[in-house]
């Protein structure tokens, strides 16, 4: 009896001493796993190449050697092409490690900024792995790690304008002081004008002499107004989502423009962004690389959805808007846009509009505006 | 072709083989008329179970890893798992060897310098004295097989495990066919397990042994309680065997440089790196540390540190210059926590100002830290402080 008896009791009791101490030892290097996951920077541009760390340390004498890591990053971040699962927008990358006692990994991740946004990874999983699979440790490790992907500024030097387009002085009618660079034409000269303002070939032709004559200018504010719209009745989510991608691209390239001609600058869209989806955007007036800084993430957070009917938020926005510079950045024109681009103009503003898509019609186009297809 | 050919099958091979072993060991019992052969088969079950175990575990970590083409192939979990299991082996025939033939069993794993002599020796261990050439005889051929297959063939690191198999067959062979031949000794060796005489005799032979055994166990297990004890109650030791384990592995690690391994879509950089133990001396705060304390001032600063080494876990961000009133508004962050956190601060702040508590306030004290560190455990909250950045989204600067 004992016999028989002896080794079935080792078959069972045995392997499951075992199994409890394989289990023990492995809950006891994963509570010496340490690990940290980061971006490398936090601000980058669409199309950017930047790098994703994996830090992993085992800090035990004993070794880790089937340890995987689950990162959980959006699908727009494409890093691990051979080894990633595409789960809606999320990506999920799984990440082997194989430790030996008290070894450190460093893992440096290729990651293509693929498109604009804020992304942030919050949790990983880690698992740990025994020999044979006979236990298995797991926990989500917070990581709590953020990018900031600004939109890609696109080349329009060659397409529709130059800088001075946009950022040139306009020609006032009243004014303090006249702008020695802006000449109007020539007048008459009158004791007390200085020798080097006269007019040569206008004295000869007039047989008189001329002086020339300045204007007066001044610098205008520039103010980018968005429209999320992609079509006229559209009530929530945006249908033509490339084409407003693209006007955010558009909307990008201006505010760049702006640093680097030191303009003061406004947006405004009938959007919300990530941290406040409920409130439409309208930022204060400024010049700064501040706050151009803060317009573009602005634009990284933007969630593509209309919160409130183009025509009274653009209304709104402008209604005490005087001797400014608007830029329209719109996928259609309708009536009702144009009687406002009208009030506008004899409010004294210059208002260009940047029609995105190039087979919209600009339905009663009011004189004096600009229209550019972009 | 033949190294293809064993390349390729060389897990079906080897474990084919195997499946000899309990034939051998019936036709072995048979010829010798009697039947006690069963305590080998049980014996050999329970071994080839374990070999099993590993080599499937391993082939298939194995594979997987193949697959997969990330991983560095040169790994030694074959070679652990062959060694578990001779070591198994060993030990259950150890287990199943009488005692007086223990000091015979010690002599010849002494001889032994490898696994391998050692695994050939505890299956020879009876008639070593008797025939210590022929035993080293026995010896060689194993040893040859496995040097050939460990050294000549490509990748044979790789199928260490079978190695460990095979040569688990062969001396099961040299086993059989040595005892086969000299059935005089068989019925000497294997006498004590006959059953031809009644059943209860056979069972008083074996109750002795396992009562010895049995006492035995239990002496071991009053050693090991003993020394489970001092190990942890005496920290230092704890420490020096720590110091002790980490210097050994600071010594002998190869690689003392960072190794830098190129992926298709990733760079590692592999090094080792020890933790400096300066903090080694800290107070650990533990519930029970807590009820441990007599001294009512001790123990309510003991309660606040306990809160604050849990707030410290929930990355709360509480710093070390933060005052008691701020450290209470930092923790509101945790849900319900404030109706434990201000009577504990009231109380903390009258014991770190004036250093006097009774012992009824630091009683109270404990409980509301209990309470407090239990909430804060079974509290979800996640810190909003980036791991990367100082970039505030909501609050940029707007001019």
């Amino acid at each position: 009896m004992l016999i028989v008896l002896i080794p079935i009791v080792l078959l069972i009791v045995v392997p499951m001493i075992f199994w409890y101490s394989v289990k023990a030892i492995n809950q006891y290097i994963f509570d010496h796993v340490e690990y940290t996951c980061r971006f490398v920077v936090n601000k980058a541009h669409e199309g950017d190449t930047i790098y994703l760390i994996e830090e992993v340390h085992n800090n035990c004498f004993l070794p880790a050697k089937r340890l995987m890591t689950s990162i959980h990053a959006s699908r727009w971040l494409e890093f691990a092409t051979t080894q990633s699962n595409l789960v809606g927008l999320t990506r999920v990358v799984t990440s082997e490690f194989s430790l030996k006692a008290y070894e450190r990994i460093k893992r440096t991740w290729h990651l293509r900024c693929a498109k604009r946004g804020v992304y942030e990874i919050q949790n990983n999983t880690l698992t740990l792995a025994s020999v044979f699979q006979l236990s298995v440790q797991s926990a989500a490790i917070p990581v709590n790690t953020k990018l900031t992907v600004f939109p890609e500024i696109v080349d329009m030097r060659y397409m529709i304008f130059s800088g001075n387009d946009f950022f040139g002085d306009t020609v006032i009618r009243r004014w303090i002081l006249d702008d020695p660079f802006i000449t109007a034409g020539a007048r008459e000269y009158f004791p007390g004008d200085p020798m080097n303002r006269i007019h040569w070939s206008a004295t000869a032709k007039h047989n008189n002499i001329m002086v020339r004559k300045n204007d007066y200018t001044a610098k205008l504010d520039l103010f980018v107004i968005l429209n999320i719209q992609s079509v006229d009745n559209e009530y929530e989510d945006v249908i033509n989502k490339d084409l407003i991608e693209y006007g955010i691209k558009v909307a990008a390239t201006v505010f760049d423009l702006a640093l680097k001609n030191g303009a003061k600058i406004q947006f405004a869209c009938n959007a919300g962004t990530q941290g406040e989806s409920t409130k439409t955007v309208l930022t204060p007036s400024g010049s700064s690389s501040q706050h151009v800084q803060h317009l573009l993430n602005v634009l990284s957070g933007m969630v593509l959805k209309n919160i409130r009917y183009f025509e009274e938020f653009f209304r709104n926005v402008t209604v005490d808007k005087k001797d400014a510079e608007i830029i329209l950045l719109t996928c259609y024109i309708n009536r009702e846009m144009s009687d406002i681009i009208r009030d506008l103009i004899r409010a004294r503003n210059n208002v260009k509009i940047l029609l995105l898509d190039r087979y919209a019609k600009a339905i009663a186009m009011p004189e004096g505006a600009d229209l550019y297809y972009v | 072709m033949f190294k293809e050919h064993l390349k390729k099958y060389r897990f079906v091979f080897f474990r084919s083989l195997l499946a000899f072993y309990p034939f051998i060991l019936m036709v072995d019992a048979l010829i010798a008329e009697r039947n006690a052969w069963y305590m080998e088969l049980w014996c050999y079950l329970f071994c080839a179970f374990i070999a099993f175990a590993a080599g499937i575990g391993y082939e298939g970590y194995y594979f997987n890893r193949l697959r997969q083409k990330e991983y560095p192939t040169r790994k030694r979990f074959r070679q652990v798992a062959a060694i578990a299991a001779v070591i198994m082996i060993v030990l259950l025939y150890g287990l199943l060897t009488p005692v007086d033939e223990v000091a015979r069993r010690v002599y010849t794993l002494s001889r032994g310098l490898v696994v391998y002599p050692v695994m050939e020796a505890a299956f020879f261990a009876r008639e070593v004295e008797k025939n210590k050439i022929k035993d080293i005889l026995y010896m060689v051929p194993s040893f040859i097989v496995t040097f050939l297959l460990y050294f000549v063939f490509p990748q044979a690191r790789r199928i260490y495990g079978n190695i460990a198999m095979l040569t688990l067959v062969v001396h099961g062979i040299f086993f059989a066919t040595y005892y086969t031949d000299l059935s005089a000794r068989i019925k000497q060796t294997y006498g004590r397990l006959k059953t031809r005489g009644s059943i209860g005799r056979f069972l008083k032979a074996w109750s002795a042994f396992v009562s010895k055994a049995r006492t035995l166990a239990g002496d071991l297990l009053m050693q090991m309680r003993e020394r489970w004890k001092d190990l942890t109650y005496n920290f230092f030791l704890v420490k020096g065997f720590k110091k002790l384990i980490t210097g050994i592995f600071r010594f002998f690690r190869r690689d003392k440089e960072t190794k830098t391994e190129r992926h298709s879509d990733y760079i590692d950089e592999i090094d080792t790196w020890f933790v400096d133990e300066d903090n080694a001396d800290r107070v650990r705060y533990t519930v029970r540390g807590l009820y441990k304390i007599k001294d009512p001032v001790r123990k309510v600063r003991y309660a606040f540190g306990l809160v604050m080494s849990d707030l410290k876990e929930k990355k709360v961000g509480i710093r070390y210059f933060d005052t008691v009133t701020v450290i209470g508004e930092k923790s509101k962050v945790i849900k319900d926590l404030d109706q434990y956190m201000d009577p504990l601060c009231e109380m903390y702040e009258h014991v770190r100002y004036g250093d006097r508590c009774d012992e009824q306030r630091s009683e109270g004290a404990a409980i509301l830290a209990v309470s407090a560190d239990t909430t804060i455990k079974e509290s979800y909250w996640q810190p909003k402080v980036y791991a990367n950045s100082d970039f505030e989204f909501e609050g940029s600067d707007q001019n």
